[in-house]
This record gives structure tokens, C-alpha cells and sequence, in this order.
């Protein structure tokens, strides 16, 4: 596998040498590799909102450097505009950055800043609109008038339009009810198959255990535990203990195993918990 | 911006601190006034000691408090040149064709220099030691007669501590659209002074609609904690006169009664 | 149930220009030191209800009474004295600079005697375990820190009701168990009401009674084990279901007998050891 992102040894310290010095990342090394889906976790204060600021070459990188595709983004010779045409980079409720009279406008503010051709312009947006299931009739709307999920999926599809081969999305279900939650994690499954490597910022680990193929969790500063969900889920008294929680079912599944039930250690997702329940009671498939 | 100290509260406590603010207002104001009527370098002297002793019974610095004059360098090194180049009094000491420099140029220059350093180190020993929320408690207080003809003293010592609320979630927010725009590939840095302009709009459309619906919900949030005005409001700190704030009336009166000795004795 | 501290009697409220009532016919008791859940996705009309008990909106028909009061332009103040109200942004609903200024703001407001009021800004902030930030400024705090001075200043007041509008939605998962634990704990030990309502199951179903809103009406109502029985009629509500309860299903149509109302991973591990036994 190739990857797309290599951050190695990076520290960032702010405001240093003053009464207010924070170390927000501590010696973070962490890889991406192509057509990944990689979750970061990590409680408020972990660092991990420093951290990918500096993969859009949003902070400098000082102790440390991050590579994405190659580019070295603390080099002086770097184009910030070729970082971020490479990754797109959703931040925490995005709806509040939508500034444009209409939709397809502030979608083009992205492709615009790339100067792209109109032509080109007006056909990414419809590929973007498209892509996050905005209705082609909403290309006229005021971004304002819609609702709070639809305003995000217009930022996201804003980011979208830059066609970045990698999508960084800080808490994406953020504030978002039960079925808007399932329909934005849907949607970035989709942006996902589509081709995009992701990264997925969140504190729900019922959501990066669905979703993610590879695990980090960041703890003040330092990367804590990283993995495939199962090999993090499994270090449930650890993540307690950062303020971060397990999947139900692999809480249960340890219940079960503290009973003498044998459940396999890596089993996180109901289909699996479920699975190693069946087979204990001699039902459904592998039993038989 | 984090080196501009002017205007800025410096945590801590000492005989200045516990002043009632009514007090460090009126004193302030005093203080201006007396730095006004001084004629004399020694008046000028026995401010600046006063000064001095603010700065280190505070433990905030001279240091600290100079910095303070930064933003003011312009003003006030245009005042000492308008006054160097312009008087003419007493012997000349340099001439270039019309310009000259005469002896009472370079006192008067000094003189005037002095007089507006001393200004803003006086009003900063006011913000310095006072919260800003104790700077509008002691405004509310003191305008409150007025409101008896109409003047909206609670209304406006409510809008100036919103505002002190809110300076530091705006400015987070600010640079949190900022870095969004930024990824987007805005570019605020670059171009002449029209394209930078056009360039801010991405970032006071989303502050302004993010202003006006926090004003929205905060209003809502207070009326649901039955905020009606200021009419029947009471307040939990009482501020309260103390035996230092007469000390310190006392200690700018002397002052006063020496500076006019000084102007009277004509003592340069 | 007469001795009900809301009870609301085919309670309608309708936005100027909207087309459809947000709040449309609720009807609802709710007893002293009950708390209750109000579910239901964007838009169905939870937070217009909470703003009725708090007469933030006074219903355009119908009745809404609050300790006995009904609830009028008339009685606002009277109202918000008995229902206090915590919302969701935990940055646009602090006045003050200072922790406990903003702590006391309610009862400045209300004309409370300045020894009064410090008595109660003290216990609150104690309360609420915040004492000790009593002179912090509120944005050196964290969400979850917010989310308690504001409660600590509804506290203050003393009122009979609280209600909760998605207090925790802002908030990452420490934040919001600390101060769904405070409301429970105000809940269990002051006999504080609580309408709590939220986005997330697991709250819910720690409540004493669930209602579920869809449109501006009540399309369910129980003990959070009676509703999330309903798992497709909740899905269909926008809303999710406790995944133990999700397990549950599945293990009964695989055959094997567990109780539908499963919600906990306690309660599921028990039961699995008893179809074991």
C-alpha cells in the first residue's frame, strides 16, 4: 500500500515560552495510505485538531514534518495551493463558513481559487451536488434558507468541488439527529467508495467502528493506541480512562468473556457479537 | 496583537486593586487633569513617581506598563518633531533654510512629549489594576444619577460587558472561518488593497451571521432567566467605599496642593 | 393526575408565517420529580414545547399550566420563576464575564438581596462542583464547564422545573456525562422536574418516562423500555435505538429467547447467562 500521508516526530507547542504554553501534539507520527478510511479519536484538548490543521498545511510544522503525497509541507519552495488541492479539509460544523447568495456559488468558491475554467467550474459542481445528494433544484437557493443538514452537505460539497484525493472531516455527525447522523456517515461511505482516502475525526466510537478501516487515538498529544477498530476496542479500560468510550457491543463482549462465554476478543460490531453468541447457543450459521 | 498592552487587565492584587472602581475612575480623571496643569518638569517628576510606585505595588513593571506606549510611538514622536521643528523661542541652536531648532523648541517638544507618555501611563494604571467587569460596574455606578433624565446607564453597562463576553468567542470564531476559507483556498494575504477587501467577504459574512445568532439565542436565554431592563434589578456586589479609597483621595489632593505650589513658586 | 407540575391540554403553537403549527395538540402530564425525555428529529416541534413551559412562546392554542399557572404574557415572569431553562449552546447563553456574576444574573434580575444572592450563587456553584472557578471567566472554560455554570445559575433561582433543550448535543462524550449525571443527580436529590430533551438514546433510556415528537405530536410515549420496544416505528421517527435492543432482535430471529426490552449491557450479558444456565 502507498501512502498518502506520513507525519513524523511532529510537536507543536503553543504560545510558547509564555504562561499559557500548551503542548497540543507531542511527538506524533501517524500514516495514511491511499483509498483508507482512518478515524482519529480523541476527547476535547487531545491535539487532534492541531493535527489536521497542519495536514492542510493550515499550522507549520516545527519538530516534525508531514508529507502528503510526497510534498514536504514545511519546505519553503511548497505551494500551499497544490496541499490543498490534495486534501480537502472539513472542519467542525462547516455550515457556519457558507457565505454565498446562492448554492452553486458557494460551491464554486473552492474551484475558484483554483482558477479553473467556468466551464470546468460549473461542472464540478454539479458532480459535487450530486455526490452529496443536493437536489439540482437547490442550485439557486440562498445556502441560508435551508436546513441545518442540507447547509452541511453545501459545505462539504464546497470542499468536494476542489476534488481533493483526500478528505479530512473534523466531527462531520456533529449536532445532527439520529437519521441525519446515519444519512451523513452514509454519505462520506459513499464519498469514501468513490475513491477518496478519508480521514474521519470523531468521538463516537460506535461510528469509527462501523466506518474505519484503521484506528488512531490521540491522547494529550501523544498518540495513545492505534490499529484496526478491533486491536483498539480491545483496550476498553484504557480509553476509559482518556474520557473516550467502546462500541456497546464490545462492551458486552467483554462482559460475556468476564462470564466465561467465549467471544472472541476483536469482536466489536453487533453482526460479529451477535455471531459468537449464536455459535455459544449451537445456533445460526457456523454452528450447524 | 498579543503586545499591546493598552487597555489590557493584568490580573493581581495590591492596595490598587482592592480600590473601589468608582474610585480609580474618578482619581483617573483627577490624575489626567492634574497632568494638565502641570507648568514644570518636577511636576511632571512627582507624577511619574507616582506612576513608578503604581507600577511596582503592583508588581506589574514599568517594563509592562511601557509597552503600552507602542501603539502611541506615531502620535507621539509627530508631536515632539511638529513642536522641535515648528517653535521658535529663545537661541537657535540649528538651522537647514526654513527649519530651525531653538531652545525653547526642544523644551516645548520634550515638554509635550512628556506631558502624552504620562497621559497613557496614567489611564493604564486604571485598566491595569481594574477588571472590566468592575470598570462597568463602577460606570454603571457612577452614571446612575443620570439615568433619573433618561440616559440608559444600565443599558449600556450591559452592552459593554456583552461585549467583553463575547470579544473572545469572536475572535476564536474569526479565526476559525478564517482557517475554513483558507482551506478553501482563499488567500487573504496577497493582492492590492481592493482585491484583499473583496477578499474579506468570505470571512464577515459567516462572523456577522454567526454574531447575529448568537445575539438572537443570548437574548433568548436571558429573558428566560427574567432579564427585563434595569428597573427592580438588584446586584450581588455591592461596591462599597473603604477606608483606602479615602487614603487615596487624600494621596491625589496632596498632590494637587504641591503642584499648584510648584505653578505659584514658578520652579521650572 | 392532579397534583401535575406541567400539564399541558391540547397545546398548539404556530410560528408567524409558518404554514404548519410546530407544536400541533400535545397533551401531557407531567408529575413533581419526574424525569421526562423528549425525543424526536429535527423540526418536530421538541424545542417549541420547551420554550412554551418556559413562556419564551406563549401557546397560540390550547393550555399550558406550570405549577398551577398558566402560561400568558401576563404570567411570564411568574412562570420562569417555577421552569428554568438550559439550552444548547453553551456559549450564547453566559452573560457575564465572570463565573459567578453570570451565576447570579437570575437573581439580580428577579430583585434578590445582595446577601440573598451570594448565599445562593455559593451553593449553586457548589453544587454543580464549579466553586472552585468561581472568579475564572467563562471562556477559559470548557464546554461541559459552560454547560454546568448554566445550570448552577438556573439552580440558583430555585425553581421547581428544569427543562434541558439538547444541552449535551455540543458537548464530546466526557462533557456530556458529566452534565447528564448533574441533571440526574439534581433530579434524584433537590425532586427537581426535568424535561430533558436530547438526541441520544443512551440518555433516554435512563429517563423515567420517553415521549417521541414527530410533526409537532406525541406519536409515542412510556417507560424507555415500552418505546424502544417499537424499533421499527422508532427508526421510522428518525430516530435509533439502543443497540443492546438492536441485539436483541437479531438474537430473536436467529431463535434465541431474549427478552425484547433488553436496553443495558448489563441487563443483555444477565439474561444471555440465564439462556446459558
Amino acid at each position: 500500500m502507498r501512502s498518502v500521508i506520513e507525519v513524523r516526530h511532529l510537536t507543536h507547542v503553543y504560545m510558547p515560552d509564555s504562561p499559557f504554553e500548551a503542548r497540543a501534539l507531542d511527538d506524533v507520527s501517524l500514516t495514511v495510505n491511499e483509498g483508507e478510511f482512518v478515524g482519529l479519536i480523541g476527547h476535547t484538548g487531545s491535539g487532534k485538531s492541531t493535527l489536521v490543521s497542519h495536514l492542510n498545511a493550515l499550522e507549520k510544522s516545527e519538530p516534525g514534518t508531514v508529507f502528503v503525497r510526497g510534498i514536504d509541507l514545511g519546505a519553503k519552495e511548497t505551494k500551499l495551493s497544490d496541499v490543498r488541492r490534495e486534501v480537502g479539509l472539513v472542519f467542525q460544523y462547516p455550515e457556519y463558513q457558507l457565505f454565498e447568495e446562492t448554492v452553486e456559488r458557494d460551491i464554486a468558491f473552492g474551484p475558484a481559487n483554483l482558477k479553473l475554467d467556468e466551464e470546468e467550474i460549473r461542472r464540478r459542481v454539479r458532480a459535487a451536488m450530486e455526490l452529496v445528494g443536493l437536489d439540482e433544484s437547490l442550485r439557486e437557493a440562498s445556502p441560508f434558507n435551508l436546513s441545518g443538514g442540507q447547509k452541511r452537505r453545501v459545505a462539504i460539497a464546497g470542499v468536494l468541488a476542489m476534488n481533493p484525493s483526500i478528505l479530512i472531516l473534523d466531527e462531520p455527525a456533529a449536532g445532527l439527529d439520529p437519521a441525519g447522523r446515519r444519512g451523513m456517515l452514509e454519505l462520506i461511505r459513499g464519498i469514501h467508495e468513490s475513491g477518496v482516502t478519508v480521514v474521519m475525526v470523531s468521538h463516537s466510537m460506535d461510528d469509527v467502528g462501523k466506518y474505519c478501516d484503521r484506528l488512531y487515538v490521540l491522547s494529550h498529544g501523544k498518540i495513545a493506541l492505534s490499529g484496526a477498530p478491533a486491536e483498539v476496542f480491545v483496550h476498553g479500560e484504557e480509553l476509559r480512562g482518556m474520557g473516550l468510550d467502546v462500541p456497546e457491543c464490545a462492551k458486552l463482549a467483554a462482559a460475556l468473556r468476564a462470564r466465561g462465554f467465549d467471544v472472541p476478543g476483536g469482536a466489536y460490531s453487533r453482526a460479529d457479537v451477535a455471531a459468537a453468541i449464536l455459535k455459544r447457543f449451537g445456533k445460526g450459521g457456523d454452528a450447524e | 496583537m498579543m503586545n499591546v498592552t493598552i487597555g489590557q487587565f493584568f490580573p493581581g492584587d495590591s492596595f490598587l486593586y482592592r480600590l473601589d472602581p468608582r474610585t480609580k475612575l474618578i482619581l483617573t480623571v483627577a490624575l489626567i487633569v492634574l497632568v494638565f496643569i502641570s507648568r514644570s518638569f518636577i511636576g511632571f517628576a512627582l507624577i511619574f513617581l507616582f506612576v513608578l510606585w503604581c507600577a511596582f505595588s503592583t508588581k506589574i513593571g514599568l517594563k509592562y506598563m511601557l509597552r503600552g506606549l507602542k501603539p502611541l510611538f506615531v502620535i507621539i514622536a509627530l508631536t515632539f518633531a511638529l513642536n522641535l521643528f515648528l517653535m521658535r523661542d529663545g537661541e537657535t541652536l540649528a538651522r537647514w533654510g526654513v527649519i530651525q531648532i531653538t531652545t525653547g523648541g526642544v523644551r516645548t517638544a520634550v515638554f509635550m512629549a512628556v506631558r502624552l507618555i504620562l497621559l497613557v501611563l496614567c489611564s493604564q494604571v486604571l485598566t491595569l489594576t481594574t477588571s472590566p467587569i468592575s470598570l462597568t460596574d463602577g460606570m454603571e455606578s457612577l452614571m446612575r444619577p443620570l439615568s433619573k433624565i433618561g440616559f440608559p446607564a444600565h443599558e449600556i453597562s450591559m452592552m459593554m460587558s456583552i461585549a467583553l463576553r463575547f470579544i473572545p468567542t469572536l475572535m476564536e470564531e474569526t479565526e476559525k472561518i478564517r482557517r475554513a476559507q483558507m482551506a478553501r483556498g482563499a488567500d487573504f494575504e496577497s493582492g492590492n488593497l481592493i482585491q484583499r477587501a473583496r477578499a474579506m467577504v468570505p470571512l464577515l459574512v459567516p462572523l456577522f451571521v454567526s454574531a447575529f445568532r448568537r445575539a438572537d439565542e443570548l437574548a433568548m436565554a436571558m429573558e428566560a432567566r427574567c432579564y427585563h431592563g434595569g428597573a427592580g434589578r438588584t446586584k450581588m456586589k455591592q461596591l462599597r467605599f473603604h477606608w483606602r479609597d479615602g487614603a487615596a483621595v487624600g494621596a491625589i489632593a496632596a498632590m494637587y496642593a504641591l503642584m499648584i505650589a510648584f505653578n505659584a513658586l514658578g520652579v521650572a | 393526575m392532579s397534583d401535575a407540575i406541567l400539564r399541558l391540554r391540547d397545546a398548539a403553537f404556530q410560528y408567524d408565517g409558518a404554514e404548519d403549527r410546530a407544536v400541533d395538540g400535545v397533551s401531557l402530564d407531567v408529575a413533581p420529580g419526574e424525569f421526562l425525555a423528549i425525543l424526536g428529529r429535527n423540526g418536530s416541534g421538541k424545542s417549541t414545547l420547551a420554550r412554551m413551559l418556559n413562556a419564551l412562546l406563549i401557546p397560540t392554542s390550547g393550555a399550558v399550566e406550570v405549577g398551577g399557572i398558566a402560561v400568558s404574557e401576563e404570567n411570564a415572569y411568574a412562570v420562569r420563576e417555577i421552569c428554568g431553562m438550559v439550552f444548547q449552546n453553551p456559549d450564547n447563553q453566559i452573560v457575564a464575564t465572570v463565573v459567578e456574576e453570570d451565576c447570579a444574573f437570575g437573581l439580580e434580575n428577579r430583585g434578590v438581596p445582595p446577601e440573598e444572592i451570594r448565599r445562593r450563587v455559593d451553593e449553586a456553584l457548589t453544587e454543580v462542583g464549579m466553586r472552585e472557578r468561581a472568579l475564572a471567566s467563562p471562556s477559559m472554560l470548557s464546554g461541559g464547564q459552560k454547560q454546568r455554570i448554566a445550570i448552577a445559575g438556573v439552580l440558583a433561582m430555585r425553581p421547581k422545573v428544569i427543562a434541558f433543550d439538547e444541552s449535551t448535543a455540543m458537548l464530546d462524550p466526557v462533557g456530556r456525562r458529566d452534565v447528564f449525571e448533574l441533571a440526574r443527580r439534581i433530579n434524584r436529590e433537590e425532586g427537581v422536574t426535568v424535561v430533558w430533551i436530547t438526541h441520544f438514546m443512551e440518555e433516554a433510556v435512563r429517563a423515567d418516562r420517553v415521549i417521541v415528537m414527530d410533526r409537532g405530536r406525541i406519536e409515542l410515549e412510556g417507560t424507555p423500555r415500552e418505546v424502544f420496544s417499537n424499533v421499527q416505528e422508532v427508526l421510522a421517527l428518525g430516530l435509533d435505538v439502543p443497540e443492546m435492543m438492536k441485539l436483541a432482535r437479531d438474537l430473536r430471529a436467529a431463535g434465541l429467547d431474549v427478552p425484547m426490552d433488553t436496553l443495558t449491557v448489563e441487563e443483555m450479558a444477565e439474561e444471555l447467562c440465564k439462556c446459558g444456565a
